[in-house]
Formats: C-alpha cells, sequence, structure tokens
C-alpha cells in the first residue's frame, strides 16, 4: 500500500508550532512570523478564509516577514504530519516578492539571484581581476568594495578569488575527456559555485571519481535555481529547471538510461530532485516525464561516493596506504569538523562523508556538539546583502558560536579545517570564524593522493 | 581491480541496516541506542522529533512509582553520556497548572523542583510564601498567577508570584526565541542583573524560586546555577506547555550524541509509504525512490497524533460510536498491523504485539517486527511506557539481528 510521499494539504496542520520549534530564523528575528503562519495558516486563508475575508496581499506577506525565510527545510524535518512547510512558505515568499520594485533595484536583485548570469558576468571579467589583484591589490579590493556596496551586498564578506582557470581547462587538466569509454560514465552536475567561483572543488571531485573508476562527463548546464527559488523568483527558476530537464535529459539520452548525475552540492542536489519535476509541472506531459528521469538519476556527490563507489574508493585508499599497512591517518591531515548542511539534511541521506570517512580511515575528526547541528544562517545568498548579514550571523549564532569555541580550543599547534558539502556554509563559517574550509571531497582527494 | 559499482537504471537507493528503527521519538531513540549497545549497525527513519517537542521532560507513569528496571538505568546512562543527566525524582513536582505531579526521572538541573523540597523548609515565620513563580510576561502561555493561585490551593501554603517582561528582544515570547536568548551568554547577563533587581525583594522571604521553561537549550544548567547565585535561593524550571525546550533540549542532545560517534545513521524528513513482506518476514521498507533493508525492524511510530496510526472514522460521533478499534478504521499505515483496543478505552488502541512486541498482519505474525511506544496497544501512555518498551525492543532487535546474522554466515 503506498501513500504520498510528503503530505501538501494544509488542513493536515495540527497547530503544534514544532516547525516553529525549529526554525532558526524565528528563534533569530521576532520580526519573522515563522513557518506555522506564513506556511499552513496562510494557505487556508488564502485558498478560502471566512466570508468577507479578502486573500492576503503580497505587502501583508511582506509585512508577516515572508522574505526573511531561509528555505532551510527545518519546518519539514520537525512537523510531525510530515508537511512540506517549506514548500507552502516558498509560495508566500513568491507572492511577496511580486512587489514592484524600483527600476535599479530589480535589476541588482535579479542580477543576484540569477547566477548564471552573474556567474558568466564574473568569469568573462576573470581574467582582468586576477591581473589587477596582482597589479594592485589594495586598488582592488577597493574597487570591489564599491561594487559590492553597488550590487547592494555587505563590504563585511570576503570575496572569493578567481579563479586561475576556468573549469573546463581544469577538468581537461584532470585527464577528465580522455577516459577510457569502457568506463561507466557520470554525468558532472558542477554547480554555479563550482563553475565560476571555485572550480577546485569540483576537480577535486572529478579525480575522485575517476579514481573510483568512473567517466566524468561535464553536460551542458544551467544554474539550478535554488537562488532564484530562495528569493521567490518562480517564474526565473522554472525557466531554469526546463532548461537543465533539457540540457541534461538530452546528455542522459547520449550518456544511456541510469547514468548517474552527480553534484557536489547539497542545495543542487535538492533543486534537481524535488524542485526541477514540480516547477516543470506546466510544460506538457513530455518534458514532465523527462524532468522526473532526470531527477530520478540525481545524486549528491558524498552519497555516491560512500554508496556505489565506495569500495572502489576503499581499494585506491588500501593501496596508496602500502601492502601491510592499515588505513593509518596521513601525518600531514589538519584535524577537522564537519557541518551538515541544512539541505543534506532535508534529503534524508544521513551524512554521506563522515562515513565514507570513517571506512577509508581518516581519523582527527573534531566534535563541536549538539549546538553546531543547526543552521549556520547564510541562506545560500541571503547572508550577502546588506540587510541579510547581520540577520545571517544571528541566525546562526549557535552554530558559529560552537565552531568558534571549536577553533579556539583547537589551537595554534593543530588548526582546525571546517569541512562542509555547501559552499554558502563553508563561506559563512568562513566570515564568522576565520576557520580555513573545505570541500570533504578535497580531503577524499589528498587521502587518496588523486588531484 | 574490481569493476566499479553502476547503481542500475532507476534502481531504488537502498540503505542497509541490522536494525532500521521507525520513529526518532522517545521510544525510538531509545530502541535505536539499546540496539546499538548490542553491537548492532542501526539506522533511524522518521519524520521528525516525534512527540518530544511536546514532552514536558519528565519520566513519569501517571503518577504511579513502579520498581527500577534495567531500561531506566540504561536511559540514565545513556542520558549522562549525551549531556543531559536525569536522575531519579526525590518526591512530587508542580506541574504546569500548579497541581503536584508525580515523576520518576528529571533533569539533575530540577533536582530543587521537588515540592518537600521547598514546602518543607521552615523560614522565620509560617505565612512566608514557599516559593517565588516567575513569569514573563511575553510568554503568554505560562501565567504565573493562575499557577500560583492553583498550587497555593493544592499545597495550602503561600506561593508569591511575579511577571517580569524580557524587553523587546523577546518579540513575540516564542519559546524557541526565549530560549535562543537565554543561551546567548551577553544577553542573560543583562537579564540576570535586571532579574537581581526586580525579584529581590520577593525571592527573599521564598524558600525557591521557579522559572518558566526556557532557559535556554544548551545552557539551561548553567544559567539556573547562576540565577540560584545572584537571587540566593535555588532556582529551577516548571514544565511548561508545548511546544517544550525541555523536550528538544533531549531530542537535540540525544540525537547528536547517537549520531556524532556514528552509533546510528539518521534519515529524517521520510515519510515510509510501503513496504515488502515475503512469509512473515519483512524484507525492506520503502520511502519513495528510498528502500530501507533490514533484518529487524522496530516501529515506533507514536500514536494517531503521532502519525503512526491513522483513524479513518470521520466524525466524532462515529468514532464515539465504535468499540472497536477496526470498526473505527484504525489502521498503521506502512505495514497494515492488526490493531487491538479494550473497547471504549482509547488510551489502549493501537497495534496488537504479543509480550515481546511483535505485531500481527492479516492474523499472521511478523518474525523480525517489533512495536515500541504509543503506537503498541499495551504501552502506557507515559514517558516510562514509551522507554521501557523502547528497550525492549531494541534489546530482542539487537539479539535477533546477531542471530540473524549468524544463521546467514552459516547457511551462505
Amino acid at each position: 500500500m503506498t501513500r504520498p510521499e510528503k503530505i501538501t494539504a494544509a488542513d493536515s496542520c495540527l497547530g503544534c508550532a514544532s516547525c516553529v520549534a525549529a526554525c532558526p530564523v524565528s528563534a533569530a528575528d521576532p520580526s519573522f512570523a515563522g513557518p506555522k503562519v506564513l506556511g499552513p495558516a496562510v494557505r487556508r486563508r488564502q485558498t478560502g478564509g471566512w466570508p468577507g475575508e479578502p486573500p492576503l496581499t503580497a505587502d501583508d506577506l511582506d509585512a508577516l516577514g515572508a522574505s526573511l525565510c531561509l528555505q532551510c527545510h527545518q519546518c519539514d524535518l520537525a512537523c510531525p504530519s510530515g508537511l512540506a512547510v517549506s514548500a507552502m512558505t516558498r509560495e508566500s515568499k513568491a507572492l511577496a516578492a511580486s512587489r514592484p520594485d524600483g527600476v535599479w533595484g530589480r535589476s541588482v536583485r535579479r542580477l543576484l539571484v540569477d547566477q548564471e548570469r552573474f556567474g558568466r558576468m564574473v568569469a568573462t571579467v576573470r581574467v582582468f581581476r586576477r591581473a589587477a589583484r596582482r597589479l594592485s591589490p589594495t586598488l582592488t579590493s577597493a574597487f570591489e568594495l564599491k561594487g559590492l556596496r553597488v550590487l547592494g551586498l555587505s563590504p563585511s564578506r570576503s570575496l572569493p578569488e578567481p579563479p586561475a582557470r576556468p573549469l573546463r581547462a581544469l577538468l581537461r587538466a584532470a585527464g577528465a575527456a580522455s577516459a577510457e569509454r569502457q568506463r561507466p560514465p557520470i554525468l558532472f552536475y558542477a554547480g554555479c559555485h563550482a563553475r565560476f567561483h571555485a572550480p577546485a572543488v569540483a576537480r577535486a571531485a572529478v579525480s575522485v571519481l575517476q579514481a573510483g573508476g568512473y567517466r566524468v562527463i561535464l553536460p551542458a548546464q544551467v544554474c539550478c535555481a535554488a537562488p532564484a527559488l530562495g528569493a521567490g523568483r518562480e517564474e526565473l527558476a522554472a525557466r531554469a529547471a526546463e532548461a537543465n530537464a533539457r540540457l541534461l535529459g538530452r546528455a542522459l539520452e547520449r550518456a544511456g538510461a541510469g547514468t548517474p548525475i552527480v553534484t557536489p552540492c547539497p542545495s543542487c542536489t535538492l533543486a534537481l530532485r524535488e524542485s526541477l519535476p514540480a516547477l516543470v509541472a506546466s510544460a506538457g506531459t513530455g518534458a514532465r516525464e523527462l524532468a522526473v528521469r532526470v531527477a530520478g538519476n540525481v545524486w549528491d556527490l558524498g552519497e555516491f561516493l560512500a554508496g556505489p563507489a565506495r569500495s572502489g574508493l576503499e581499494e585506491v585508499r588500501d593501496r596508496v596506504a602500502g601492502p601491510g599497512r592499515s588505513r593509518e591517518t596521513p601525518m600531514d591531515t589538519p584535524a577537522w569538523a564537519y557541518h551538515v548542511p541544512c539541505h543534506l539534511r532535508a534529503l534524508g541521506v544521513g551524512r554521506p562523508f563522515p562515513e565514507l570517512f570513517a571506512a577509508l580511515g581518516l581519523g582527527g575528526g573534531v566534535d563541536p556538539g549538539p549546538a553546531a547541528d543547526g543552521c549556520c544562517g547564510m541562506g545560500g545568498l541571503s547572508g550577502l546583502t546588506r540587510e541579510g548579514f547581520a540577520r545571517s550571523l544571528a541566525v546562526g549564532a549557535p552554530v558559529l558560536g560552537s565552531y568558534g569555541r571549536a577553533a579556539e580550543e583547537a589551537g595554534a599547534a593543530r588548526p582546525l579545517v571546517l569541512l562542509s558539502d555547501c559552499p554558502a556554509c563553508r563561506w559563512q563559517i568562513a566570515d564568522a570564524t576565520r576557520l580555513a574550509t573545505a570541500h570533504p571531497v578535497e580531503f577524499i582527494a589528498r587521502l587518496c593522493r588523486v588531484g | 581491480m574490481t569493476e566499479p559499482v553502476v547503481p542500475a537504471p532507476l534502481r531504488r537507493r537502498v540503505h542497509d541496516y541490522d536494525v532500521l528503527v521507525v520513529g526518532a521519538g522517545l521510544a525510538g531513540l531509545v530502541a535505536a541506542a539499546r540496539a546499538a549497545a548490542g553491537g548492532a549497525r542501526v539506522g533511524v527513519v522518521a519524520r521528525s522529533t516525534g512527540n518530544t517537542s511536546l514532552w514536558s521532560g519528565l519520566v513519569s507513569a501517571n503518577g504511579r512509582q513502579p520498581r527500577r528496571t534495567p531500561a531506566d538505568d540504561f536511559f540514565v546512562h545513556e542520558c549522562r553520556r549525551a549531556g543531559i543527566p536525569y536522575e531519579e525524582c526525590p518526591g512530587p513536582l508542580l506541574s504546569p497548572s500548579g497541581q503536584l505531579r508525580a515523576a520518576r526521572l528529571a533533569p539533575v538541573w530540577w533536582r530543587s523542583a521537588a515540592v518537600d523540597f521547598w514546602v518543607g523548609a521552615r523560614g522565620a515565620s509560617d505565612t512566608a510564601p514557599r516559593l517565588l513563580v516567575v513569569g514573563f510576561t511575553e510568554l503568554g502561555d505560562y501565567p504565573a498567577p493562575f499557577i500560583a493561585a492553583q498550587a497555593e490551593q493544592a499545597l495550602g501554603v503561600r506561593i508569591a508570584q511575579r511577571s517580569m517582561s524580557l524587553g523587546r528582544a523577546a518579540g513575540r515570547g516564542l519559546e524557541s526565541r526565549l530560549a535562543y536568548l537565554f543561551d546567548d551568554r551577553t544577553w542573560f547577563t543583562s537579564f540576570l542583573d535586571m532579574a537581581g533587581k526586580v525579584l529581590a525583594a520577593d525571592a527573599s522571604p521564598a524558600a525557591a524560586i521557579a522559572f518558566p521553561p526556557v532557559l535556554g537549550l544548551f545552557e539551561v544548567e548553567r544559567n539556573l546555577s547562576e540565577l540560584t547565585l545572584r537571587l540566593g535561593k535555588p532556582a529551577f524550571e516548571l514544565p511548561g506547555m508545548p511546544p517544550s525546550v525541555p523536550g528538544l533540549r533531549f531530542w537535540r542532545r540525544w540525537r547528536h550524541a547517537l549520531e556524532a560517534d556514528g552509533r546510528v545513521t539518521f534519515h529524517l524528513g521520510l515519510s515510509l509509504n510501503g513496504s515488502a513482506v515475503e512469509g512473515g518476514v519483512c524484507r525492506a521498507l520503502l520511502a519513495g525512490a528510498r528502500e530501507f533493508r533490514a533484518r529487524v525492524f522496530v516501529l515506533a511510530t507514536g500514536g494517531v497524533a503521532g502519525g503512526g496510526l491513522e483513524v479513518r472514522a470521520t466524525d466524532f460521533f462515529s468514532l464515539a460510536g465504535s468499540s472497536r478499534p477496526e470498526a473505527a478504521g484504525l489502521h498503521e499505515p506502512i505495514l497494515g498491523l492488526d490493531s487491538a483496543g479494550d473497547g471504549l478505552h482509547w488510551n489502549t488502541w493501537g497495534l496488537l504485539t504479543d509480550a515481546q512486541g511483535r505485531p500481527e498482519r492479516a492474523g499472521q505474525r511478523l518474525e523480525n517486527v517489533l512495536v515500541a511506544g504509543w503506537a503498541r496497544s499495551g504501552c502506557e501512555r507515559t514517558a516510562h511506557g514509551s522507554i521501557q518498551t523502547g528497550y525492549q525492543a531494541g534489546e530482542a532487535a539487537g539479539r535477533l539481528a546477531q542471530s540473524t546474522r549468524a544463521m546467514e554466515a552459516s547457511g551462505a
């Protein structure tokens, strides 16, 4: 017997407020009405209030703080009735975001929310930025700070270094294209952060996948639209979803049905798995079926490496450790703490990377305590804006405080590295605690002596 | 090198465990911890925190005081390990409505909450208030005047009360918002100063001070000892209304402790919606495109409010008129297990099991499934009941998984 996986009818809401208790924004910001109100309560009002009670307007929802929801999905994980509370709140966000903006505000926010366009713009000036930094670091940072202000971003944020080489060139150097044809293929969905701002993570991921015996293909792809969804821009998200369904669908046809589509960012995994089919729903049955097929093949990188690829990686590790030696932790491995991104928790796959670390014999893990099991506060791109910066630190205070304390305890003798799959979490924790950060796959790459 | 593993097209994602626990409430967590303690590889699939976010944090047995069991010992041991030490209650406590409440186990920082502790204390004069009940004006669900008046009637001694405002930072007074503030050292220091001034006069004649149960998610023990020091009287929390911060404290600490050292893997936010059963043995449970295989399954899915059991009766009258669970359409949605219940005593309605906790499905016993917690017909609807049945199921599951593994090894 089967039942629908997630119950969306607002009438199943008991009003128990477990979602509110789990919501990191409600705890930190008293002006946020909370998931119970913005989700099921608003949905009930919009679909049938009392006679003479009009539906809520975009302004009403904005006054309730709809834009403050980070779409972290912790409300979904807390609901005893299994409601998709965050999906209902997303509708409220979309309505609130439809308020008319000044022309300038609209174009600037759209730029940030459209990471595909923003990323491509940043990529075109990559070489120029690197040269400018070499010529005059001070002038360049002053100029970039000015640019941040113009875009409405907080000047307190650090900016990622412009990459030395674009992604495709890096992957070519890693030998991605030249891998033997008979190896089983993997479609690598890199994500905007890896494609435009930090391709080293993608390089490490591809090297590890190759070491595991796979042939990695980088298909044509566009932004998964998680930032657009987080900002309530449903039409932009729908366009991106349709494009990805088409591009990845075509790549699937060429590589073979069932080819895993692996992505290193849990937000991309969640967007491709859950939002992609839902957003393409209106585009006709053919497109919908394609989207469902694509979504069904999406794997989170950790999930894949700890799952199907595990035995291959264990063999590589044994080879590297040498005959007769157990899988000891290499001497030069720093102490590490692993932060679970909210979207990884929402995927319900457990904690694949720590599991894989244990299987590969990587010690040195530090337990930051139960207060770190929460939201870092960044909310994707929400924490980058001027208004969002301080709020993100407040939302993430319990988590950031835990890592700050862990960093102090580790001391200078054995510096702590913060590992997390999500680039936004890494950015937030680095800015708040000054800890060095890395994607866990980079540790795996080092451990297996690849990439 | 062996061939790399390629997942078959659209094959279900498979997770494999010795013991799979369904439900992460009190019974589920205790069962998972006990099975892991027996050496099994344990996974937990759950929608949410179960009823723990509605739990006062007290372990009680409907006023009874049964003898201490190995389950109690295990629970106390695991609580200490998780950093949230529980101990036996020296006596009854005050409930959120100001009545007497017998509890068996409580967090150690509520030691001074025992009524005998502060009612028994003799002040300079008999008319001195025994207790000061402090309320926060922003926290609407915790009316200090009402609690104090009820307690006076129940205990026959004077109880003082004082409400204080926490300021604009408290916002609408959400419990989680207040707990967040109390975890903030800077904010707490200013609260301590304010409390020292506002409560000094009322605190001095009283023997103890009761606060609402929102004094931090992680810093409660430290906060209470600092309040005790500042005010000069033992400070504790009174259990309150849900959403319950003490319940969340328990859940956050236990989940973290079980997960951090790899004893249990959690898959949260999943609703199971199918099963694969062959001849009395459950092979797997399904959640969409995900398959959870295990040697033994523990169902700790909760009662009707917890979502583990559903009732098809669509109106009160058809429910009230049903003297048997089946007539009301009580059913269990994952495996379709048989239900049982004692007439109109709805508190006894749940899944039919034998003494070990094994359920039946259309009259056939399932060999490798155990039911724990409020889903089970024979389980007392208290935290005590959840812990006892969770422990029993976890212990049996661990043993059964071990013997199954041994049989597989010799058979293969």
